[in-house]
């Protein structure tokens, strides 16, 4: 069993998605993610244990390779790639409530800001980390975040911006946030967030990187 | 109108022939630094999405250069038309040999970003990554054009340009762009700007150019300036 558990995380760490992926070349030619979760779960691994022991370990090493700048855009993109192709073969298990996430987060790119692609790795990263996302897009004003509060009852919310403008909106979405869910964790992060400006605007957490947001769920948020 | 004056009254808008484009392959080879991208299979896909190129046909450049009785350049401060920017001294000090300044705008157009989310969205990541990565060089690349072309039309008069630089780096403030664009035609080039100060279409740059007699290029100096998420160092690193 840990072996199969152990090539489904190096699958998803190396962006293996399946067979046919070229993608890294060395594994060309052998079966990837995909495969491999529908074998283990044929085989009568527990979906949860392929969840937590394969496909969640292999994006936390990536998550943790990105942190600490031995991985790079791409491959989490293609780590991410991999881990939802094989999750096809996890999700009916969450219906059938054998398997739970462990919570929801609520995540965007602040008001005035099109980047995506920093919000997506969050994204990838926290749901890799077996977290329910709600990804709210770009440019979301303050009302939005709150009626998805409101509609989905997240655990977290995540705030994202790429630019020394656009960060500045963070300050009146966690104001508009606390205001109606004083107690409602709000994490922000993005290439020009700093520690003291999110000291300074109140937010609960500051994440240099993805990594360090799924870290900060993990540990401190008790599931609803 | 002498020659000169009409350089100085015009606002210069440049359509770029796609075709006459190449970037070259390792360039966008650098943002993919895992050894796995080693491959002549990652090779041919480079290949493929750079041949994308040739269907885009916005890609454009421009600029406006102001007669230099309408610029001062103090230490760290540019003003134009009365208009204060304040570039700080690490960009100001660059313009200290220059007369003039040249606004400049430069875009890929909206195809890149378009065509980069929509790979996205189908499942192709790394070929929707590679459009987006093609679609922030293209824009540079027309920002080089756009250098020649200063060049070229100032060489009669003996004048040169400095390097271009641009509001978000070396602490010269993003939000400045406003400032910037007021100063130019509206929807110069194609490129708007948001009330945050984001250029659309996204894969669009904009900035200054000192220029003058004897206004020269420098190499990009990364240990002055402390920005470690800026775009230029992780290049140059």
């Amino acid at each position: 069993m840990d072996k199969i558990l152990e090539r489904i995380a190096v699958c998803v760490e190396r962006g293996k998605v399946n067979a046919k992926s070229i993608f890294p070349p060395d594994l060309k030619g052998e079966d990837g993610a995909d495969e491999l979760t529908f074998q283990a779960i044929s085989s009568g691994i527990s979906p949860a244990e392929v969840l937590n022991r394969g496909l969640i370990e292999g994006m936390r090493r990536i998550g943790e390779k990105f942190r600490q700048n031995k991985a790079f855009v791409p491959d989490v993109l293609i780590a991410s790639k991999a881990m939802n192709t094989a999750m096809n073969h996890i999700k009916p298990f969450f219906l059938t409530n054998e398997i739970q996430s462990k919570g929801k987060v609520v995540i965007g790119t602040v008001s005035g800001d099109l980047h995506d692609i920093g919000k997506n790795i969050l994204g990838m990263i926290i749901r890799g980390g077996g977290w329910e996302v709600i990804d709210l897009g770009v440019d979301v004003s303050p009302e939005k975040f709150v009626a998805s509060i409101e509609n989905d009852s997240p655990n977290a919310v995540c705030l994202s911006a790429l630019l020394t403008t656009t960060m500045l909106n963070m300050e009146k979405i966690i104001s508009e946030i606390k205001k109606a869910y004083p107690r409602l964790p709000v994490l922000v992060g993005g290439a020009p967030v700093t520690q003291e400006y999110a000291d300074s605007i109140y937010a609960d957490f500051y994440s240099p990187d993805p990594q360090c947001a799924l870290d900060f769920l993990n540990n401190s948020i008790t599931q609803k | 109108m002498n020659p000169e004056d009409k350089i100085f009254q015009t606002a210069f808008e440049f359509p770029i022939d796609s075709s006459l484009i190449s970037l070259p392959k390792e360039l966008i080879k650098g943002w993919f630094k895992n050894e796995a991208y080693n491959t002549e299979e990652f090779s041919s896909i480079i290949d493929n999405s750079l041949q994308k190129i040739n269907r885009y046909n916005n890609i454009k450049c421009g600029f406006k250069l102001f007669p230099p009785r309408e610029v001062e350049i103090h230490n760290d401060s540019v003003v134009i038309q009365g208009i204060e920017f304040d570039t700080g001294n690490i960009i100001t000090k660059r313009f200290r040999k220059s007369d003039t300044i040249a606004i400049f705008v430069s875009t890929a157009g909206k195809e890149p970003e378009k065509e980069s989310k929509e790979l996205m969205n189908k499942g192709d990541i790394i070929e929707g990554y590679l459009l987006d990565v093609i679609g922030s060089e293209l824009a540079e690349e027309a920002g080089n054009i756009l250098e020649s072309k200063i060049t070229e039309l100032l060489s009669p008069f003996n004048m040169h340009i400095t390097n271009r630089y641009s509001p978000g780096y070396c602490n010269w403030k993003v939000s400045e762009q406003k400032k910037l664009f007021s100063l130019l035609p509206e929807k110069f080039c194609g490129v708007e700007l948001t009330e945050s100060s984001l250029l659309i279409p996204i894969k669009s740059i904009s900035g200054f150019i000192g220029v003058g007699k004897n206004a020269n290029k420098e190499d990009y100096q990364c240990s002055i300036c402390d920005i470690d998420y800026c775009f230029k160092r992780n290049k140059n690193e």
